[in-house]
């Protein structure tokens, strides 16, 4: 315990008569670290931010999309993919299992307007059925009904985010919106689904009757169905029973039906090769950092070449010297984690409002980690070069 | 910095071999430092260079589709926000729409194409294939050619016979042999058609061009005989040249008005496809070339720290040079030289590591490395020398010489 305490003590010493050395070698690794840890914060954000977002859309949902797995993942499959028919809608729907059910098409980044305000907007058409499908909840009007897709009402449900954002409060009903240039009325304005300000978040969306839609774009197919099936016991078979629909008409590989974890794994298997590839860019400024490190301590070996000889002198064996150097590139590098660790933590207090971002205990756990390998890997040559010096050189060294 | 320019040769040298043999001198703390330069500099060359080697790649990928090419698509292409949209219009065009195009005047070639998938049985197999119903001219102007047997030519299109050419690909997957696929026959949309031909390979599909072998070829007005209907779902215009690119969209574009309103039709050209393509990349890229020129920093940390280290060594024979009448401005000179040369160093060093690399990694990823990412890392080496340097080269010009030559 007193060896632990005097080795602790020289640190601190050798620190303190080299300050401005000592700030600036810690500060390499702290800016290393830091990007890492605020990296890492904002990947995990992100995907929980995803998450909540497929969780707040209800639970036993399944998606049937255009292309394979493996190519909605790499984001393919939308572009230039096939599209499904009401005969394929028809079919799916007569299956059991299947409590509601919509086909979907979307135009993402349309542009809304109301009276010279503009925003940018994701257009959703669908059938009645989606308020229940993606739970949506009315604040004030009434939802589009049968009738509205009957007759292929121009009318639209918006959330309340939106009507806020365009009309400066939510009391919006039968008001006009110009979506892309074609005129809708409001008849819902939805309660918010909350999430940042990233802005593909659920309260950007406006739905309309995919019967008004497929009239305005003249798009009689559509690249979607979602559907709600009744028990979750159920969705593995009625994934199998759909497959099995649409397999005689369309290639295995030209579509998928998916469960929401199935989706949300996917997009957590996106974002964590994004992460994976930002927080490994940024560790290099870790090794960097750790150069410096090594360096610094090179010189301190030097300068100290003579003090040295005298412990040893006095006793102090090669081990000893060992943990005297190795303990101070052990000491910055810890320090330096530490306090990259409160930075990060107070910069994800004031970011959290606008950037979804969360540091978790892994994150911490592994900051501190990475500061203590770097400081051993980088920090023990430099011990051994002091460890082997011969004392009577040392002592003699001028 | 003035004195710097008029000054004389002598005194120049004076400072390069002084800068030299200090750095000599402490060879492995010289080392030390560099790296950390040479790292930085070669992760965000590198970086760069990837960022730029995928941008020639999708732009290769479609120029390998033929060139000066200028596309009328149904629906409006691109979005607002500049990806594209979701909503693909299902409109089409007509017979007439094709004869008033081929009316424009710098069109060297205009090709219809109706585009369709379908299911193709062959020995007993059924594979979902995009049938692409369009005239003989479509293997010259997208720079297709036969690898086995023959394309069709335009008595083809004329007798409106019943042949297929097909795409490497889906030929391979049919009849697991691309040679012998040629002279078979093949049953679409419960029709009979002869394979006269399987197309060499084109590559690509993916980042967003279409992969043209996995396609079908057929003459359209065959497939207007079988399904009766007469619809075209793209045309593609062919200008003699570059230049006149712009006047053929021009053209198309008054062309289509005349039968349509603004918002049914598109008229692009592949590089605006391709500039939005590359802009989505180019996004993510700065990113990372971003994240890591934070080590850049780090490295410019570690050369302040080492000079700081440096000048603190030599305050004794700091002091002495100003007794031997050096001035403040020669001590800056000194000290601010050698941080420079030291990370100019790094960032030749970086540049070298970094062109090796791309040189090797090239056949298998694309990576290019342009005269601006060569400048860039020569300038932000010299930049971070001279930013990171000058507090201490001003440190030790500072020094009171008195104080200094009496240092222990």
């Amino acid at each position: 315990m007193n060896y632990f305490y005097f080795i602790l003590k020289t640190s601190l010493d050798d620190f303190k008569r080299n300050k401005l050395r000592t700030f600036l070698t810690s500060l390499g690794i702290f800016i290393g670290i830091l990007s890492i840890i605020l990296l890492n914060s904002l990947g995990l954000g992100l995907k929980q931010y995803l998450n909540n977002q497929f969780e707040s859309l209800g639970a036993n949902l399944l998606y049937i999309y255009p292309g394979s797995k493996k190519s909605i993942v790499r984001g393919g499959g939308l572009v230039g993919g096939i599209k499904f028919d009401a005969r394929d809608f028809n079919q799916i729907e007569k299956i059991n299992e299947v409590s509601e059910i919509s086909p979907i098409i979307g135009k993402t980044g349309a542009l809304a307007e109301v009276k010279g305000k503009e925003e940018i907007i994701d257009l959703l058409g669908a059938n009645e059925k989606i308020s229940k499908l993606f739970n949506l909840e009315l604040e004030k009007g009434r939802l589009i009904e049968k009738r509205d897709c009957n007759k292929k009402s121009k009318v639209v449900m918006i959330s309340s985010v939106l009507a806020k954002k365009l009309f400066g409060n939510t009391d919006v009903i039968n008001e006009t919106i110009t979506i892309d240039g074609n005129s809708y009325k409001i008849i819902a304005v939805l309660k918010a689904k909350g999430g940042g300000g990233l802005g593909s978040d659920l309260d950007t969306h406006v739905y309309a009757p995919l019967s008004t839609l497929s009239l305005i774009y003249g798009e009689k197919k559509y690249p979607f169905i979602y559907l709600k099936v009744k028990n979750k016991e159920n969705i593995d078979s009625t994934k199998e029973k759909i497959t099995a629909i649409l397999k005689k008409k369309y290639d295995e590989n030209s579509f998928s039906v998916l469960d929401q974890k199935e989706t949300m794994s996917m997009l957590d298997s996106i974002f964590n090769v994004l992460n994976f590839v930002l927080v490994g860019i940024a560790s290099i400024s870790l090794v960097v950092g750790g150069v410096g490190i090594m360096n610094i301590m090179y010189v301190s070996v030097t300068e100290r070449t003579k003090e040295i000889g005298i412990r040893r002198a006095f006793g102090a064996r090669k081990k000893d010297v060992l943990w005297l150097f190795l303990a101070e590139s052990l000491f910055m590098c810890f320090a330096s984690g530490i306090l990259a660790l409160i930075f990060a933590y107070l910069i994800n207090m004031g970011i959290h409002y606008f950037l979804p971002s969360y540091i978790d205990f892994l994150t911490i756990l592994m900051a501190i980690g990475t500061c203590s390998f770097i400081g051993i890997i980088f920090g023990v040559l430099p011990a051994k070069k002091a460890a082997e010096l011969e004392p009577v050189e040392a002592i003699r060294y001028e | 910095m003035v004195r710097l320019l008029v000054m004389n040769k002598n005194y120049f040298l004076f400072i390069i071999k002084n800068a030299f043999s200090d750095l000599l001198k402490n060879k492995l703390r010289a080392f030390l430092t560099t790296l950390g330069i040479v790292i930085g500099v070669s992760s965000v060359v590198l970086l760069l260079a990837f960022g730029l080697g995928l941008k020639q790649y999708i732009a290769d990928q479609f120029n390998n589709l033929g060139t000066n090419l200028v596309f009328v698509l149904p629906g409006q292409v691109f979005n607002r926000s500049g990806g594209f949209s979701s909503i693909r219009s299902s409109m089409t065009f007509e017979e007439k729409d094709f004869q008033n195009l081929k009316k424009a005047k710098k069109a060297i070639d205009v090709v219809p194409i109706f585009q369709k998938t379908t299911l193709v049985k062959a020995l007993g197999k059924e594979q979902a294939a995009t049938l692409y119903g369009t005239s003989d001219e479509i293997f010259a102007v997208r720079n297709l050619i036969p690898k086995y047997g023959e394309v069709f030519k335009k008595t083809d299109l004329e007798k409106k016979s019943k042949v297929v050419v097909m795409g490497p690909e889906i030929a391979e997957k049919i009849f697991d042999n691309q040679e012998l696929a040629v002279n078979q026959k093949i049953r679409i949309e419960d029709q009979t058609f002869k394979v006269i031909g399987v197309l060499e390979s084109k590559g690509g599909g993916g980042l967003g061009g279409p992969n043209l072998d996995t396609f079908l070829y057929i003459p359209y007005k065959t497939i207007f005989n079988i399904t009766g209907k007469k619809n075209f779902t793209t045309f593609l215009l062919k200008a003699e040249s570059e230049k006149d690119i712009e006047d053929l969209k021009k053209e198309a574009k008054e062309i289509m008005l005349k039968r349509y309103k603004e918002d049914d039709f598109s008229v692009a050209d592949s590089k605006e496809i391709i500039s939005t393509i590359q802009s989505i990349f180019s996004v993510l890229n700065m990113v990372l070339v971003g994240i890591g020129a934070v080590s850049l920093i780090v490295g410019g940390v570690g050369i302040m720290n080492i000079m700081y280290v440096s000048v603190t060594e030599r305050t004794r024979e700091i002091g002495i040079r100003r007794a031997l009448g050096a001035l403040e401005k020669d001590i800056l000179f000194q000290f601010l030289f050698e941080s420079i040369l030291l990370s100019l160093i790094g960032g030749i060093i970086g540049l070298a590591i970094s062109c090796l690399i791309v040189y090797f990694v090239r056949f298998f990823f694309p990576a290019l490395i342009d005269i601006k990412s060569v400048f860039l890392a020569i300038f932000v080496s010299s930049a971070i020398g001279i930013f990171f340097g000058i507090f201490p080269a001003r440190k030790a010009a500072r020094l009171s010489p008195i104080e200094a030559i009496r240092y222990e």
